[in-house]
């Protein structure tokens, strides 16, 4: 159901950017995502921020090419509500918070838009604060829980502290580098989709258009390509705060933005003249589609 | 002053720098001999002395590295010629000691350094730039490591410099001389080191299609290259020994390891070319390039990366400037040069091995001067950046040579030497002198036993002792054992309480190791 939804979701955002058939093939990898048909099996609530990231994408979208600067705002409240949704999301709402804020102070449009961005967001976020301060056991069991630190013994500053030594530094920069590690990404979806699922977190396909999309995105460099671009390599942070080395569950939010990476490759190689990349990206489709029927079918 | 004499005083000074770097404390640090160290150094030794290699072969081109206490040991362990006859030379004229034998590799880091300041004097308008490039090289901490050490890992890179060096030359002259150097260049190199096998024939490609697309007598310029990479690598194969290349792949598993017969690897040739990505992948990852460094602590401190943290700021900004200017046929050759680096160790499936990527130095050195220089460009505070991240890398090159004599040089000695066959040695040749010695028995568990032991004996001058010498017997039988014999067993040795229990022996000696840990135990047997 949650992959469904994501799938329309998909469909909502890139309506408001793209062509039917751009539209559709964003659809279509959203469905077939074999991370997506994973876990939406066997742990759905870790998609639940997919949802909340791709109805922000819709308000970036509407700001961005709808010409509706308010539409950050609710943007915001999304991302607010969002951090219930899932435990990374504690993590990636905020980081998604700053590209909309830095996205409004680019187009400084009004003096009040990242005011307003920052209470919208606040808004729902300010009761859980406020909880998790009532609760502090509920905090410190989290933060013992993934091995952040000891929050038993020290306070979040001191936490902060022994967290950011150079040993940790090091594990933690290579465990980044290791969330887009093109095998893990596209062939073998780490420790937890590795039995029985010969698939990556994306279809197989996307090792090719992906590359391309980031070239074309690095190339015109719009508003909207720079936010993708920023989700995308936002989306390992949760995972890296613990310690865990490819835990797909923890990089699903790689999934929107690196298939929007991939339909901008796509579409490239589909609109060029040559008949050999039509062809190509046509035969990967095919593929994509029965990597996804196979994932969907495995038990 | 002419610019020609400013550049050459320019050279020598930072020939100087480097030197005094790379010399000090040579013997000392790294504090023990590393197993393939006394390999090199006792084969050497015996081209240096009597003309041979410890097999008995007249100067061969391949050493076969068999074990020296075992008689007609078979090995399938063949290590490639340069540093031998490099070592041999030096030890010539210099008495056999830690320093002696890794004084070639630390010639070798002083000539990378001169030779990257004589390529950047070519791609770079301003000395300084040049100047730079070779500064950053001669502290890069990899370059420092591996400049200090007697292993041939460092080998190939000044003939990969040379190989730039000509090329940059001959873009700019024309001069055709200039690609047949290019090619015995990288053609000798192929004999530096193993993974120049698969980096020298890569560097001729490139050097091919860089020309397909430059010159005007294309056809004849790549046969040039060709022409010039076939003499050597002809010559060696004449002067090699045929097994050596079959016993190469076997013990890299290149050939011999039991394959699927559809897809040749275990697991079929999709998922070794998966992993190989991978590993491939890692190579480029930030926390090994510019924080830990690889994943040995032979290879690094594991407190810097492979270059200076501060370098990633003009690595980056260095590839997206060259890759804007990749029209100019030397930018896209660097960016192949960066790109193929961790290809030989990748084939390998061994991660974060920068011994098997070196390569990159030159490359990953020279395109962060252009990001410097692009940055340069820019007034204001990209300037301040660049003053701030030179200057921030002068001072944490000052950390972690201070951390490379003193901290390191401790914490490091299980990788080098973790039995400590100075103290053991030093401990068996006195009690000889005080009473003969029969025999002295090693554990077959210790590795490079029989080269460790060979060289402390050497240096020492009692040949006669290793004489006596021989491995333990399987199952530790001291049946054949004649009484008053010393073992020697690494403290963590399964059979050294096997023996106690024997009552047969008695601890004569326990070597302790610079912290105070037990790393070896030498026993008596009783008469």
């Amino acid at each position: 159901m949650t992959s469904l939804l994501n799938a329309l979701l998909m469909y909502v955002v890139t309506s408001r950017i793209w062509s039917t058939r751009a539209r559709m093939l964003a659809t279509f990898l959203m469905m077939v995502t074999p991370a997506g048909l994973y876990y939406s099996r066997i742990a759905p609530r870790s998609l639940f921020p997919v949802s909340f990231i791709l109805a922000w994408l819709w308000c970036v979208a509407a700001a961005e090419f709808g010409g509706q600067p308010r539409a950050l705002v609710l943007g915001a409240f999304v991302l607010g509500i969002g951090c219930y949704s899932y435990t990374t999301a504690i993590v990636l709402m905020p980081v998604y918070l700053i590209i909309t804020l830095g996205l409004s102070f680019y187009r400084r449009r009004t003096h009040w838009l990242p005011a307003a961005i920052v209470a919208a967001f606040l808004l729902p976020t300010s009761f859980g604060m406020w909880w998790v301060a009532t609760h502090r056991s509920v905090y410190v069991e989290r933060a013992e829980r993934y091995r952040i630190y000891d929050a038993s013994r020290l306070n979040p500053l001191q936490g902060m502290k022994d967290f950011a030594n150079y040993n940790n530094i090091q594990e933690r920069v290579s465990l980044y580098w290791d969330f887009f590690d093109p095998q893990f990404l596209f062939f073998r979806g780490g420790a937890e989709m590795a039995g029985g699922y010969s698939a990556g977190m994306l279809p197989a396909a996307c090792a090719l258009w992906i590359p391309f999309g980031l070239y074309v995105m690095s190339k015109r460099r719009t508003a909207f390509d720079v936010v993708l671009l920023a989700g995308l390599l936002a989306a390992p942070l949760p995972a890296i705060l613990v310690d865990e080395p490819y835990i797909a569950r923890r990089d699903l939010a790689v999934i929107p933005f690196a298939i929007l990476a991939a339909v901008i490759g796509a579409e490239t190689l589909l609109s060029s003249g040559k008949r050999f990349w039509r062809v190509v990206t046509i035969g990967l489709l095919v593929t994509a589609a029965a990597q996804g029927i196979a994932v969907a079918l495995r038990r | 002053m002419t610019n020609r004499l400013a550049a050459c005083l320019c050279a020598a000074g930072l020939a100087l720098f480097a030197a005094l770097v790379y010399l000090h404390a040579l013997g000392q640090t790294p504090i023990a001999l590393h197993g393939d160290e006394v390999q090199f150094a006792m084969q050497s030794y015996s081209i240096a002395t009597t003309g041979r290699d410890l097999n008995g072969h007249s100067m061969p081109f391949f050493f076969a590295i068999a074990d020296p206490l075992i008689k007609n040991n078979h090995t399938i362990v063949w290590f490639q010629p340069m540093l031998f006859y490099l070592q041999a030379v030096a030890l010539k004229v210099l008495p056999l000691s830690e320093a002696a034998i890794r004084a070639p590799t630390v010639v070798i880091g002083v000539i990378d350094v001169v030779l990257l300041f004589a390529v950047g004097r070519y791609v770079f308008p301003r000395m300084w730039q040049a100047a730079l490039a070779a500064a950053l090289l001669a502290i890069s901490p990899a370059h420092v490591i591996f400049s200090r050490v007697a292993m041939d890992y460092i080998c190939p890179l000044p003939f990969v410099l040379g190989w730039l060096l000509c090329l940059a030359s001959y873009f700019r002259q024309r001069r055709e001389w200039l690609l047949v150097a290019a090619g015995l260049l990288l053609g000798a190199g192929f004999f530096s080191y193993i993974a120049a096998w698969v980096m020298m024939p890569l560097y001729v490609a490139v050097t091919c299609i860089a020309l397909w697309w430059t010159s005007d007598r294309r056809v004849r310029a790549i046969l040039l290259v060709c022409g010039g990479f076939a003499v050597p690598l002809f010559a060696g194969w004449v002067w090699s020994n045929p097994v050596m290349i079959h016993d190469t792949l076997l013990r890299y598993k290149i050939i011999g390891a039991p394959r699927d017969p559809l897809f040749g690897g275990q697991g079929g040739i999709g998922v070794e070319v998966l992993t190989r990505a991978s590993v491939y992948w890692d190579y480029f990852n930030p926390s090994y390039l510019f924080l830990s460094g690889g994943s040995r602590l032979v290879d690094s401190t594991r407190r810097a990366g492979v270059l200076l943290a501060p370098m990633a700021v003009f690595l980056v900004v260095g590839v997206v400037d060259l890759w804007r200017r990749r029209d100019v046929v030397f930018n896209r050759i660097l960016l192949a040069g960066l790109l193929l680096a961790p290809v030989a160790a990748a084939m390998l499936d061994e991660r974060y091995r920068s011994d098997r990527e070196l390569v990159l130095l030159p490359f990953g050195v020279l395109i962060s001067v252009f990001g410097v220089s692009r940055l340069w460009t820019r007034h204001g505070v990209a300037r301040l950046a660049v003053l701030a991240l030179c200057l921030a890398s002068a001072i944490q090159f000052a950390f972690f040579y201070r951390d490379y004599l003193t901290d390191y040089r401790v914490r490091s000695e299980v990788w080098f030497d973790p039995y400590d066959f100075r103290k053991i040695s030093q401990y068996v040749v006195s009690t000889d002198a005080e009473q003969r010695v029969p025999a002295v028995y090693l554990s077959p568990l210790i590795d490079y036993a029989g080269y460790r032991w060979k060289f402390y004996l050497q240096q020492r001058d009692r040949n006669d002792l290793f004489e006596r010498t021989q491995y333990l017997p399987a199952n530790a039988d001291l049946s054949g054992v004649v009484p008053g014999s010393l073992l020697v067993f690494a403290s963590q040795d399964p059979a050294l309480d096997t023996v106690l229990k024997t009552g047969r022996c008695t601890v004569a000696a326990t070597v302790l190791n610079e912290v105070g840990s037990k790393a070896a135990v030498v026993l008596r047997v009783a008469g």
